[in-house]
């Protein structure tokens, strides 16, 4: 045998070889992984949830921490009145500046106190705390400024970290004196978290706004439902509700906002029908009658009734948007209320349609049916002036804001060029933190 | 189910007729796996992997030649991947190259079976033996075993007319015959 013969049977008989396999197994192993899309909306929501429950969380801790750093004091205690006065100035909420500004009367009590600290010896502190409370009282303050050594602090971290000294040592000599040497090796307690390097504030919203209709044929020749429509449909009021969340640095006018935007309008459309409904009948059409009055023929066939049918048919329509909206807002202070102006963009996430619509002279169809709007309509722009009042712990805002939107909610191809822009009125409050 | 029909349907991802097709081809497949691996575990891996590659990249297949050649070379590819085997490189006389094609060898290896034949060809050393395979049984063109491999066209070459020769060797060697003689006899 030559070997080119050996080689074909090798080939012919390892070719069809088979080996045996667990087919269970192996498919467990190769089986494709099914992907679970998750619609943009999901995302989106989860997003913002998880977003939200961050935000409570910190919240949270930073409540937590400072009911911890800042405990309450007895009522007779001046330094505590000075605490206070920091605490709830109105100022203070305000800016930094405003804040140093308002603490100048208790930095001349602590400078006065920072004196005696640093000027004797850590055996006399235990001696001199009542000291400490008289000193505090203006009118009898035994130390004149100009016998201080000690400089005013010049920041409010170093502010902060005197008043916690004199705080302790009021609390407890001996404790101050061992909380002092700890102060002093650069440990800043405790904080108001006041100087945040930005603010965030949570806004929902509910309005009210009027769609403000174009409706343009797209072919040159109008149909007989597009001037129905343009005649008998009309735009009924659109709800909205949103929740905003704002980011502004403290003591700037102006600040960036986002969230999440839905609204909804709805038209209806009145429709007189008027139409000719025939009706047929065999009968007798024709009878002969004789000179004798005999009957000699009669002739059967369609008796043909017409009568015109007229009424009133009533539809409606929903189209409802969900955007994400993006915006620059300035705002200027007053007195006991703010004023502000807005513009940005909506992304629009989708635009969800319900109802029926028109289809012909006659009768109305399912919107989804008649795939007459798109799924999205992409970017559109707003602005808005606002009025901001303080109620409560927030401020409730009051905005009137008009959307124009440039794209049209049809679907090309469909016949009708549907257009809006909205102008409308909004109340919402802002919780801020 | 027609292969058409499954291959179809892998191709818009319908779950039965993947599994259809791991139950038409799978024992075949593990065969070519095995023969390269030459270990039940890593054939197993190198068959997943082909299936895993074959309805990855079914949508490439565009229905012109074998359907089963296209999955055998996945597996091939699948396997050889496993191995990781580095293959040395010859050089050879071009004279010396299928010098042994016209050699005679016994007739008693006409009738071997596949246990026999397995035997015989795992005497030769692995590259010889990888080449072997892709050119003889899977009838792969040296310039694709080139590819494959990542070796030149000419060691492909060389290499395969090694094992040629050694395999004549073995096949003339008279004791291997004698027991073959006997076994087929018994």
């Amino acid at each position: 045998m030559k070997y080119r013969i050996f080689e074909q049977t090798v080939k012919s008989s390892l070719q069809n070889a088979e080996e045996a396999v667990d087919i269970a197994q192996l498919w467990s192993a190769v089986r494709p992984k099914e992907k679970n899309r998750r619609p943009l909306f999901w995302w989106f929501f989860t997003g913002f949830f998880v977003a939200g429950t961050a935000l409570a969380t910190w919240m949270g801790a930073n409540f937590f921490a400072s009911s911890f750093n800042a405990p309450a004091l007895p009522p007779s205690d001046n330094q505590n009145q000075i605490v206070a006065t920091i605490d709830h100035h109105p100022a203070n909420q305000a800016d930094n500046k405003s804040f140093e500004k308002s603490t100048k009367p208790a930095l001349t009590y602590l400078k006065a106190e920072n004196a005696i600290l640093t000027n004797t010896k850590p055996k006399q502190i235990i001696h001199t705390s009542n000291a400490t409370n008289q000193i505090v009282a203006p009118e009898e303050d035994p130390i004149q400024p100009e016998t201080l050594t000690t400089p005013a602090p010049e920041s409010v971290a170093e502010f902060r970290s005197q008043e916690a000294v004199s705080f302790l040592k009021r609390i407890d000599p001996t404790i101050a004196h061992h909380q002092e040497i700890a102060l002093n090796r650069d440990v800043q307690c405790p904080t108001f978290r006041k100087n945040r390097s930005m603010r965030m504030s949570l806004i929902p919203e509910i309005g009210y706004f009027r769609p403000l209709k174009s409706l343009t044929a797209e072919s040159n020749v109008p149909t007989e439902t597009f001037a129905l429509r343009k005649t008998g449909e009309k735009s009924l009021e659109g709800l909205q509700a949103a929740l905003y969340a704002r980011l502004q640095r403290p003591g700037a006018n102006w600040g960036v906002s986002t969230g999440l935007h839905y609204s909804r309008l709805s038209e209806r459309m009145n429709l007189e029908y008027s139409y000719i409904k025939r009706d047929t009948t065999q009968g007798i059409i024709s009878i002969t009658v004789s000179q004798t009055g005999d009957t000699i023929t009669t002739i059967y066939g369609d008796i043909i009734t017409e009568s015109r049918v007229t009424g009133t048919t009533r539809a409606h329509y929903n189209l409802s948007t969900f955007d994400f909206p993006l915006s620059l807002f300035y705002e200027k202070d007053f007195e006991s209320w703010a004023i502000g102006a807005e513009a940005g963009v909506y992304f629009n996430l989708a635009l969800a349609s319900k109802g029926k619509i028109l289809n012909s002279a006659n009768d109305f169809i399912d919107v989804k049916s008649a795939a007459a709007f798109k799924s999205s309509l992409g970017i559109s722009g707003f602005a808005g002036l606002y009025l901001k009042k303080p109620l409560g712990p927030g401020n409730l805002i009051f905005s009137l804001r008009g959307r124009f939107i440039p794209s049209a909610f049809n679907t090309q191809g469909y016949g009708t060029v549907q257009k809006y822009q909205f102008a409308g009125a909004h109340l919402g409050y802002e919780f801020r933190f | 189910m027609e292969l058409e029909e499954i291959i179809k349907g892998c191709k818009a991802g319908n779950e039965k007729c993947q599994f259809s097709l791991v139950q038409q081809f799978a024992t075949r497949l593990m065969a070519v796996c095995m023969r390269y691996t030459h270990d039940q575990e890593l054939a197993k891996d190198a068959l997943q992997e082909t299936f895993i590659n074959a309805f990855k990249y079914i949508q490439s297949y565009s229905g012109k030649g074998s359907f089963e050649g296209w999955l055998r070379r996945i597996a091939v590819n699948c396997s050889l991947k496993v191995i990781k085997t580095m293959y040395e490189v010859h050089t050879l006389e071009e004279a010396a190259i299928d010098a042994n094609s016209f050699a005679e060898v016994p007739d008693v290896y006409s009738s071997m079976a596949k246990e026999d034949i397995m035997l015989l060809l795992n005497r030769l050393p692995h590259s010889q033996y990888v080449i072997f395979n892709l050119n003889v049984i899977e009838g792969y063109h040296h310039h694709e075993i080139a590819t494959m491999l990542n070796i030149t066209e000419s060691t492909s070459r060389a290499t395969l007319c090694k094992a040629r020769n050694r395999l004549v060797e073995i096949l003339q060697n008279e004791n291997h015959t004698e027991r073959l003689i006997a076994k087929v006899g018994s």
